[in-house]
């Protein structure tokens, strides 16, 4: 991402969310974006992942064989197919549409592309996620861990060359926060996955592999390997 | 209020449900107002100057016993009376140019007298009244609409149908009286009325009293010199009663329009429920964090109730505005398609209509958005903290109660069905068999959250295959709230479930009355006399008939003789086929009997009859009496004239009445003449006739199909009323909807969904609840349809027809309006931004 600028309103009343961001997210890694509220995490990984329109900068996917695409120049219904076959999504709140089953959420990416998914892996997702025997039910009969499982399925299983995770954790008790977290890493460690993922919780963004860390729409530094205390002190030296 | 404030366009489409629903029942009460106003006007006209009347008795409703001369010189006599003068009213067929009869609905026209004073006159003459035995005058709209003028030469036939020439010297301008409007009025002097037509006397004397004597004294003197026998009143009562006679003409579509009017505002209250449901649901987070804050549930229900107030008075008020209009529209309406004669005149905007509308709209509102406003004070402070739920899982425990209350109703109806179907009085059945009809459709209501769903997914299925992801998402979003989902069809329910079952119901009885004719009747021309006004017919001369014979171009010349007899239990229309034409040219079909058993002193019953084989009639004529027994029965009627009770055998109808005319002739033209050939013979050969009306078996079908088809716009001009005020419920609820899934539907926009597939998936979704809805409706129809025909016309055994391509075309409407319905709130889901939307709960 290059000199990324997103201006909210205009004239007087113009609020730069995000101020001149360069940053680069490294292929096969976890990466954390941190920061305290209103330090525009969300909106540079709404940009980021082409939900929303950046004010200028521009904005560059990389697939596995190297070839950029700059999502700033994309029309609409082109961004919309980049999203649905490159870019995974999940959400603080599950996000899973309440009228279709388990299944049905997973695969719907697919479903929108009128294509199918590849089956062992389709096998290999749902199995590790432990969602076999939850397939048919409906989001409301789940639990939020488990919906939060769905949606990592769903996120997963076109096998995107990112997957955007906004405070996934937030909506979760600690047990299953942790055991989605260890999933998140397990994915980028064994499957080689690009995940990004927006927390303000430093021991969520420990089990990142890097942190960037953000304040009033700049980026305020960086941080390899991070422990949850190391986040903790870096977090406290920003807000002073 | 400030809920409403803020969400007032979330409201728009309940609005506009009142207001439709409001105006249909305010036009309903302004139209009537009007229409009295406007027959009051017409009949101070006609009543103007009077100050006593004297009307001729009445016999039976065309048999009048006229007032004599003698009466007229009684009246004269009184002292009080300054002038008396004589009117009559018969009728007389006028010739066009071509020397056609001109008829309107197939009624010739009136010949009224123009003679004595003309301060009692009910019309003004231009020009002059006639005075020489050549001379006439026509009213101004026939003369209008036929383009003759003081000076030309108009024809009158007598009632012998001979031909009479006159000179136009005047036109008679009954203004605003729609009292002969649409017949043909020509004004002679009375004396001469009686040599045209036969008639002597008079229909009534009207009478100016001398100054100084008061109307009511008048009426008593005279009352009380004429005796018993005519019938005195004041020119003021007159005037009321005769305004009064024709606003009950207009009293009885008013009930009619009533009941369309009720309809609308049932489905217009689902809609208004529908929306506050919605709502009330949508506001449980702002309702909880008043609880939170300390309002009472009372206040809750408050808060809901005012609102519904606010839109059901808006409603009313911009509802009777409307139905300003909707009065307009009926009165032409009626006029156009009924011939109603209503007189046009200012809007009357009365009290009882402007109250009426308003608290229609007020209290069906209301009403509509109670159980949403109880369901409201249900709300736990602590639901403020919960995520919305927008799909709500049905106990199964509710929903076997829901399926076995709807079981009970709609076993009730069934039961109410059957019973209706099997009753013996074909009437009595059709009420029995619409009120099961009702009550059923009830059960189809109550069951219909758990049939929508499957019924969805069923429907959706074609669609699913076609446009994949959309379409399924659509599928998908109807099943997700059944309650909300069934109320929304169930209001197209209404709607298209009357339209189809109106569709049917009278495609078959134009079919069974074509069948009618083509069936029982293998002939090509049906020749009748003309229809007078006061319900009478022109003979059919039997020298045409011999005539017809004797020309040898037609095959087939059945002759038929109508006659009244008088029997023990009142008048008997009999009548006769004669003898060389019975079996070939006249071969009704028989329901039990054979027509060989048709012999003198043997009768055979039509349907309407209700007599049985083996019946005895007794029936006389004057002195002359003849015993006869039903020998068989038939479901055929008499094309071309008046109901018929039974066949005799010619002998017996020459017995009774002796040699008369014939009240019909059927002819069969030769084999090879082609129709235009056929036609132009017989115009030949009528020619000597004027009163005869020559039509071909085409015509009888091709006026059947007119009038059939004027009533089912008719029906459908007032369903569609329904259909509209469905259209917004769909609309109402599809923006509703929409805001409730700002969040999803930016999840899906995320994950892939295109603004085009988003837009896509909500028109299909509207699209499918009015196609489910439409199905349901039209189900219902085609079953209560048929049994409706086929209980009413039991008698006859009718033929059942349903128009498919009209129920189809119905079905591809409703899908098109749900379409429309949807355009809006599809537009604006797809035109938010997925950020914004997301942060949205």
């Amino acid at each position: 991402m290059v000199d990324l600028v997103k201006v909210y309103g205009n004239g007087e009343t113009a609020v730069a969310a995000v101020d001149g961001v360069s940053v680069g997210f490294e292929q096969g890694r976890f990466t954390a974006i941190m920061g305290p509220s209103g330090s525009g995490k969300s909106t540079l990984m709404h940009c980021a992942a082409g939900l929303d329109t950046v004010t200028s900068g521009s904005v560059h996917l990389y697939d596995r064989h190297g070839v950029a695409t700059d999502l700033t120049r994309l029309s609409d219904r082109a961004l919309t197919r980049l999203r649905r076959e490159r870019v995974g999504f999940v959400f603080q709140s599950f996000n899973l549409l309440p009228t279709l089953t388990a299944e049905q959420n997973i695969l719907l990416p697919f479903e929108l592309a009128g294509t199918k998914p590849d089956q062992d892996w389709r096998r290999t997702v749902v199995d590790t996620l432990g969602l076999r025997d939850r397939l048919d039910h409906m989001p409301s009969q789940l639990s939020g861990g488990q919906q939060q499982r769905v949606a990592c399925a769903r996120a997963l299983l076109p096998r995107p060359d990112v997957i955007f995770a906004d405070e996934p954790t937030g909506n979760l008790d600690s047990k299953s926060g942790h055991e989605l977290l260890t999933f998140l890493r397990d994915c980028v460690a064994e499957m080689g996955q690009t995940v990004v993922m927006v927390t303000h919780d430093p021991v969520a963004a420990s089990f990142a592999d890097a942190v960037v860390l953000l304040a009033d729409g700049r980026i305020a530094g960086h941080l390899e390997d991070p422990t949850a205390q190391s986040v903790l002190d870096r977090l406290k030296t920003l807000g002073a | 209020m400030a809920g409403l404030r803020a969400h007032a366009r979330r409201v728009v489409g309940t609005l506009f449900a009142v207001v439709f629903g409001v105006a249909f029942v305010s036009g309903t009460f302004i139209f009537t107002d009007t229409a009295k106003a406007g027959f009051y006007d017409a009949f101070a006209r006609t009543g103007r100057n009077v100050d006593v009347d004297v009307q001729a008795t009445y016999v039976s409703k065309d048999d009048p016993v006229r007032l004599t001369a003698n009466q007229l010189a009684t009246v004269r006599a009184d002292p009080d009376v300054a002038v008396a003068e004589g009117r009559v009213v018969a009728p007389l067929a006028m010739l066009d140019r071509r020397g056609k009869p001109i008829s309107n609905f197939g009624r010739v026209g009136l010949v009224v007298s123009t003679d004595g004073d003309a301060r009692l006159h009910s019309f003004e003459v231009q020009g002059r009244t006639p005075a020489g035995a050549t001379e006439a005058t026509l009213d101004v709209e026939t003369a209008a609409h036929q383009r003759y003028a003081v000076g030309d030469t108009v024809t009158v036939v007598d009632a012998q149908g001979q031909r009479h020439p006159y000179t136009l010297v005047g036109l008679l301008d009954f203004g605003a009286s729609k009292e002969f409007s649409g017949s043909t009025v020509v004004g002679l002097p009375s004396t001469a009325i009686g040599t045209l037509t036969g008639v002597t006397g008079y229909d009534e004397i009207v009478a100016i009293a001398r100054s100084g004597v008061t109307q009511d004294r008048l009426a008593a003197s005279i009352s009380n010199r004429l005796g018993a026998g005519p019938t005195v009143v004041t020119g003021d009562q007159h005037r009321r009663d005769l305004a009064n006679s024709a606003v009950e003409v207009a009293d009885q579509f008013v009930l009619v329009l009533l009941i369309f009017a009720v309809i609308s505002l049932v489905v217009a209250a689902f809609v208004i429920y529908n929306t506050f449901a919605i709502l009330v649901v949508q506001r449980v987070r702002e309702t909880a964090l008043l609880r939170c804050v300390g309002a009472s549930r009372r206040q809750v229900f408050g808060a809901v109730v005012v609102e519904s107030a606010a839109v059901g008075l808006v409603g009313g008020v911009l509802g009777v505005l409307f139905g300003i209009g909707v009065a307009y529209a009926l009165t032409s309406v009626l006029n156009g398609t009924l011939n109603a004669g209503v007189p046009s005149h200012a809007v009357v905007l009365g009290q009882t209509s402007l109250v009426a509308g308003v608290l229609t709209g007020l209290v069906v509102t209301v009403a509509a958005a109670l159980i949403p406003a109880v369901r409201a004070t249900r709300t736990a402070p602590l639901a403020a903290l919960r995520d919305v739920v927008t799909v709500r899982v049905t106990h199964a425990r509710a929903r076997i109660i829901r399926l076995l209350l709807a079981g009970l109703v709609g076993a009730g109806g069934v039961a109410l069905t059957v019973a209706g179907v099997r009753a013996k009085d074909p009437q009595q059945g059709t009420f029995v068999v619409v009120a099961g009809g009702v009550v059923t459709f009830l059960a189809i209501l109550i069951a219909s959250p758990a049939f929508i769903g499957p019924l969805a997914r069923l429907v959706g299925a074609g669609p699913t295959r076609l446009f994949r992801t959309p379409a399924r998402l659509a599928v998908a979003n109807t099943r997700r709230n059944p309650g909300r989902a069934a109320i929304t069809t169930a209001t197209l329910m209404i709607g298209v479930g009357l339209m189809s079952l109106f569709s049917i119901f009278i495609a078959s009885i134009r079919e069974t009355a074509s069948a009618q004719i083509v069936g029982h009747y293998p002939v090509d021309y049906v020749l009748t006399g003309v229809r007078f006004n006061d319900g009478g017919q022109a003979p059919v001369p039997v020298a045409l008939a011999a005539a017809l014979r004797k020309s040898g171009d037609f095959s087939g010349v059945a002759e038929i003789r109508v006659a009244s007899v008088a029997t023990a239990a009142g008048s008997l229309r009999v009548a006769a086929v004669d003898p060389g034409a019975l079996g070939s040219v006249v071969n009704p079909e028989l329901s039990s009997g054979t027509l060989a058993d048709l012999r003198p002193g043997a009768a055979i019953a039509l349907t309407r009859s209700h007599l049985a084989v083996g019946a005895p009639i007794a029936a006389t004529v004057g002195k002359q009496s003849l015993n006869l027994v039903v020998v068989g029965t038939t479901p055929a009627t008499v094309p071309g004239t008046e109901q018929v009770d039974a066949l005799v055998t010619w002998a017996d109808m020459q017995t009774l009445f002796g040699p008369a005319d014939d009240a019909t002739v059927m002819v069969k033209a030769v084999p090879g003449l082609t129709p235009v050939e056929s036609r132009d013979r017989l115009d030949a050969l009528t020619e000597p006739y004027p009163l005869v009306d020559v039509n071909s078996i085409a015509d009888l079908s091709s006026e059947l199909d007119t009038a059939v088809n004027g009533i089912v716009s008719l029906f459908a001009a007032l369903l569609g009323t329904a259909v509209i005020i469905a259209v917004f419920g769909i609309a109402n609820t599809m923006s509703l909807s929409v805001v409730e899934r700002t969040r999803e539907s930016a999840t899906a926009r995320a994950l892939g969904l295109t603004r085009g597939q988003l837009r896509a998936t909500l028109l299909a979704e509207a699209a499918l609840m009015a196609v489910v809805g439409a199905i349901v409706g039209i189900a219902f129809g085609l079953v209560y349809g048929r049994l409706l025909v086929r209980t009413a016309f039991a008698t006859i055994g009718p033929t059942i027809v349903v128009p498919w391509s009209w129920l189809a075309g119905l079905v591809v409407l409703s899908a098109v309006a749900g379409l429309i319905a949807a355009v809006l709130p599809a537009r604006r889901a797809a035109q938010r931004s997925i950020v914004s939307a997301m942060a949205e709960t």
